[in-house]
């Protein structure tokens, strides 16, 4: 009873188009008048989980994502992914896939990948008649690299609510990010073959000389992930202590070398960034006083038991939790999703012999997918912003992205363990 | 700044707008604060061998403030996270004012609910003087960061308030021509 | 209609602790005076801080863990280095209901809202590291950085002895260890480290200070105690003993098991000798105890050390 209303409380009032945090807040008045809590509970909940270091790693990617944006940081980047495969065509496109995989080995969000790697590709498209709905799609599509591709917040978070190593969670999704990559250049390459009329750049005469000019203009923006993952990697800080130095580091490199920032328009942006800090712990804040809720009521006991009613076989198993993800991920933002699915579906797949990490990957590829994926979909409603094109003419090419990229991905992702498996073993076991 | 303050009377606009103005920069200060502490806690640990005791209690208090306030600010770009999939099949028509607000009235009436709590927590943790929560080391109270969230919560309902009065005022002809900008 | 219980726990899932929270369960249900009960083991419902935040409120019912000082700064003599010296003291200051100890802790826990029902010192707190500390029998200078909790006490004790410390989180110790962030932690009884560090191949050695000792307790909610009649009360507080004498009985003979499972893990165990032992602790009882006069008052002191 309690999870049907619950679930009808959350689907009704999205749909609607009611902010996030208030649809959990409806679920708490919901929880309060079915059981016999003391509401005055909820407050102190929520803050004792929100009150830790782990945490502020996700406002920290985020400033490091704002700054990175308006600092003009990834530019150099997409320049260099041009000068590779920018002559042949469909390579313009293909670049800001690219692009915004190398960019995610910077950036620990989506968000910051689509803004940074969105807002310059999408002029550059346009000029050589590119189709605006599909290329647009295609940069949303390819945003969440900034979290498979590590470091990532959200498995961060994910590391933090299921007690596993965080490097491993990061390490899990970099083959399953390669393979999407793959798969969103060869679909856009497939749908850009009716349009006739894109312009190729020039294959630029002197590579070389061109070649090292544009790498020495990267190479301050190359470092970031060398201090990041290094840093992480190296045993010399946690994933915490590395996106707060990656803040640090990035101010002078986007005031002095990029010089896309003043002192006077850091205040700005560090403000702006505090906004969507703002929103993001809002949601987590409600989500993880209802989730606590939830587990007050045995709700994952109950899942469990509901799942298991169905099928014992772990193929079977693991498609109903792929389902069950994918419809809470066309619900809910990346971080409510997986603050609420973990609790309740890794229980499901540990006991049906699916390695943690292996999870961390399902969940990483899903919650990424969820990003894009209507209704709830801030990574499209954002896109359509920085790229100014209308959201209806990019939910076609969306969906096209959605079954020929990421459901394929995702699939792999699932049935292949040794996708996510292999490299945090390789790299990480002593 | 947004319409929420060019609408208001003049009596009422100057402090919300200070109070905005506050708030960002207290927003900006405080994420500049949180990476330059992680920043100093590396370079005083390998540079001096040394270490920043208990500065997780200071700065998870004052980043409480940093997230609400800034959640506070969102409310009043109208920034927070929903699904907007029916605004873009409504458009502006007659049905979209109404869904509007439907919209507002659930987000009030929650918006004040969760108020509600947040002012429990915060009533019960102040009666409980002496035996006040505190942090371990620097036995900062707990009323402290758990105050921003009510506040946060405060501000985020005020401004959809606002916002609701306003599309009211509109009304869904003046909605329809879109004159306006009051509608989600 | 029968009462459901609430009953929160701290220790991981495969933990004893929590095999002892089942145990608690089936008793109480076993007795059949209309009490089921729920058992939400492995910080399920939230830190040791946040439920006794809850059972105060009286949303859990019962509580399985560490008493945090965050309510009340008097309740920090539950971590007063060197007040016991071996699983003897430990039964008789800290188990035992009446003694002096949990008088205090009775009247700290009544006047919060929550009722002691018994306690579980499951051994002592030692050192993890990944090298040798030198002269880490004497309070020479170590040339070693360890983590240690957000606590005066402990940070002045482990700095008195000789060593660098960084405060951290408990959820950062295990990969600040394996990453090498810091050279050891002061967090764990033996059986603790074999199964979070030993068990995954982290750490060398465990330095044996028998000086803070790992208590949990076994709490209720005053509220839910007056709803229950006399009867459910005898079995509920009956149920708690039981499993706490078992506990107990368990941390005693295993301590020296875990310490042989540690060495096979190829781990070395320093461990003070009597003469060291001694030394230690009264420097301790010298220089940190006045020190604490500040948080838990006099009068608190008097009473602990009077016994
Ligand atoms: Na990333
Ligand atoms: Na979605």
């Amino acid at each position: 009873m309690i999870i049907l209303g619950s679930i009808i409380i959350i689907c009704g009032l999205l749909l609607l188009g009611v902010s996030v945090y208030i649809a959990f807040g409806a679920v708490l008045l919901f929880l309060a008048m079915t059981g016999g809590h003391d509401i005055t509970g909820y407050l102190p909940a929520g803050y004792w989980k929100m009150n830790t270091l782990v945490l502020l790693a996700i406002p920290l990617f985020m400033i490091a994502g704002a700054i990175m944006e308006k600092g003009k940081i990834a530019a150099p980047l997409v320049a260099l992914a041009e000068l590779f495969i920018g002559h042949i065509k469909g390579g313009l496109s293909a670049a800001a896939v690219v692009a915004s995989g190398i960019f995610g080995s910077i950036s620990g969000s989506a968000n910051a990948t689509l803004t940074c790697i969105g807002g310059i590709m999408m002029p550059h498209l346009r000029k050589a008649n590119y189709p605006e709905g599909l290329s647009a799609a295609l940069i949303v599509s390819a945003s969440p690299l900034g979290l498979l591709i590590p470091p990532s917040s959200s498995h961060i978070l994910y590391a933090w609510v299921a007690q596993q190593s965080v490097l491993k969670a990061f390490l899990s999704t970099v083959f399953p990010g390669i393979i999407l990559i793959v798969l969103l250049i060869v679909t856009n390459q497939f749908a850009l073959r009716k349009y006739k009329d894109i312009r190729v750049t020039e294959r630029p005469t002197d590579f070389v000389p061109e070649f090292k000019i544009q790498t020495r203009q990267a190479l301050p923006a190359l470092f970031m992930p060398l201090i990041i993952l290094g840093g992480i990697y190296g045993g010399i800080m946690t994933p915490t202590e590395a996106a707060g130095v990656a803040v640090i580091y990035s101010i002078p490199i986007a005031i002095y070398v990029y010089r896309g920032l003043t002192w006077k328009s850091l205040i700005n942006t560090l403000s702006d960034a505090g906004i969507t800090i703002g929103v993001v712990m809002t949601m987590i804040f409600m989500v993880l006083i209802v989730s606590r809720f939830l587990i007050f009521e045995d709700i994952p006991t109950i899942a469990r038991e509901m799942v298991f009613s169905v099928s014992e076989n772990p193929i079977i198993i693991l498609l109903m939790v792929n389902v069950v993800m994918i419809l809470i991920g066309m619900l809910m933002d990346d971080i409510s999703g997986l603050l609420l699915s973990t609790p309740l579906l890794l229980p499901i797949v540990q006991s049906v012999g699916v390695d943690p990490i292996h999870f961390a990957a399902i969940l990483g590829v899903n919650l990424g997918m969820a990003n894009v994926t209507p209704p709830t979909a801030p990574l499209l409603y954002l896109g359509a912003q920085i790229t100014n094109t209308p959201v209806s003419k990019m939910l076609g090419p969306t969906f096209l992205f959605i079954f020929c990229a990421w459901l394929p991905t995702l699939v792999l992702t699932t049935f292949v363990p040794q996708l996510s498996l292999w490299l945090p073993n390789l790299l990480l076991s002593r | 700044m947004t319409e929420i303050v060019d609408r208001l009377p003049a009596v009422a606009a100057t402090p919300m707008r200070l109070t905005l103005k506050f708030m960002r920069l207290f927003v900006a200060a405080g994420g500049l604060l949180m990476a330059l502490t992680f920043f100093v806690v590396v370079i005083v640990r390998y540079g001096f061998s040394g270490n920043l005791f208990a500065y997780e209690e200071w700065l998870l208090a004052i980043s409480f403030w940093t997230f609400f306030l800034g959640a506070a600010l969102a409310a009043e770009r109208k920034s927070h996270v929903n699904a907007d999939i029916l605004g873009v099949v409504l458009g502006r028509s007659r049905l979209a004012w109404w869904r509007g607000l439907a919209v507002y009235l659930i987000e009030f009436v929650i918006g004040i609910y969760i108020v509600y709590w947040c002012y429990l927590a915060v009533e019960s943790e102040i009666i409980a003087y002496p035996l006040w929560e505190k942090t371990t080391a620097l036995k900062i109270p707990a009323v402290f960061p758990r105050t921003a969230i009510l506040v946060g919560f405060f501000f985020m309902t005020l401004f959809n308030t606002i916002y609701m009065i306003l599309h009211i005022i509109d009304g869904p002809a003046r909605f329809e021509t879109g004159r306006l900008e009051a509608g989600k | 209609a029968d009462i459901r219980l609430k009953f929160a726990g701290t220790f991981p899932v495969d933990h004893p602790g929590t095999k002892m929270m089942e145990q608690i369960k089936s008793d109480i249900e076993a007795a059949d005076v209309g009490l089921k009960m729920s058992v939400f083991p492995a910080n399920q419902l939230g830190s040791g801080e946040a439920l006794m935040e809850d059972t105060i409120r009286g949303n859990i019912d019962f509580t399985a863990a560490f008493i945090y000082s965050h309510k009340d700064p008097r309740l920090e003599f539950l971590s007063m280095p060197f007040l016991v010296n071996n699983f003897d003291e430990m039964d008789s200051v800290m188990r035992n209901m009446d003694s002096r100890f949990n008088q205090i802790l009775q009247e700290r826990l009544n006047e919060l809202g929550l009722v002691l029902l018994a306690n579980n010192p499951e051994g002592f707190t030692g050192i993890v590291a990944n090298k040798k500390p030198e002269n880490w029998n004497t309070l020479d200078a170590k040339e070693m950085n360890i983590r240690v909790w957000s606590s005066n006490v402990i940070k002045a004790m482990v700095e008195g002895m000789g060593y660098q410390a960084t405060t951290m989180a408990w959820g950062d110790i295990f990969p600040a260890i394996q990453s090498g962030i810091v050279d050891g932690a002061i967090c764990c009884t033996k059986s603790a480290t074999y199964s979070i560090f030993a068990q995954s191949d982290v750490g060398k050695y465990y330095v044996q200070y028998n000086s803070v000792s790992e208590l949990t307790s076994y709490y209720g909610s005053q509220k839910t105690w007056n709803k229950l009649s006399d009867k459910q009360r005898e079995v509920v507080q009956a149920a708690f003993t039981k499993a706490s004498d078992d506990f107990f009985a368990y941390n005693r003979s295993n301590d020296a098991e875990f310490g042989k499972k540690l060495e096979e893990k190829g781990y070395e165990i320093l461990a003070l000798d009597a003469e060291e032992q001694a030394a230690m602790a009264s420097w301790v009882r010298e220089n940190i105890w006045p020190t604490m006069v500040e948080t838990i008052g006099q009068e608190t002191l008097d009473r602990l050390t009077s016994q």
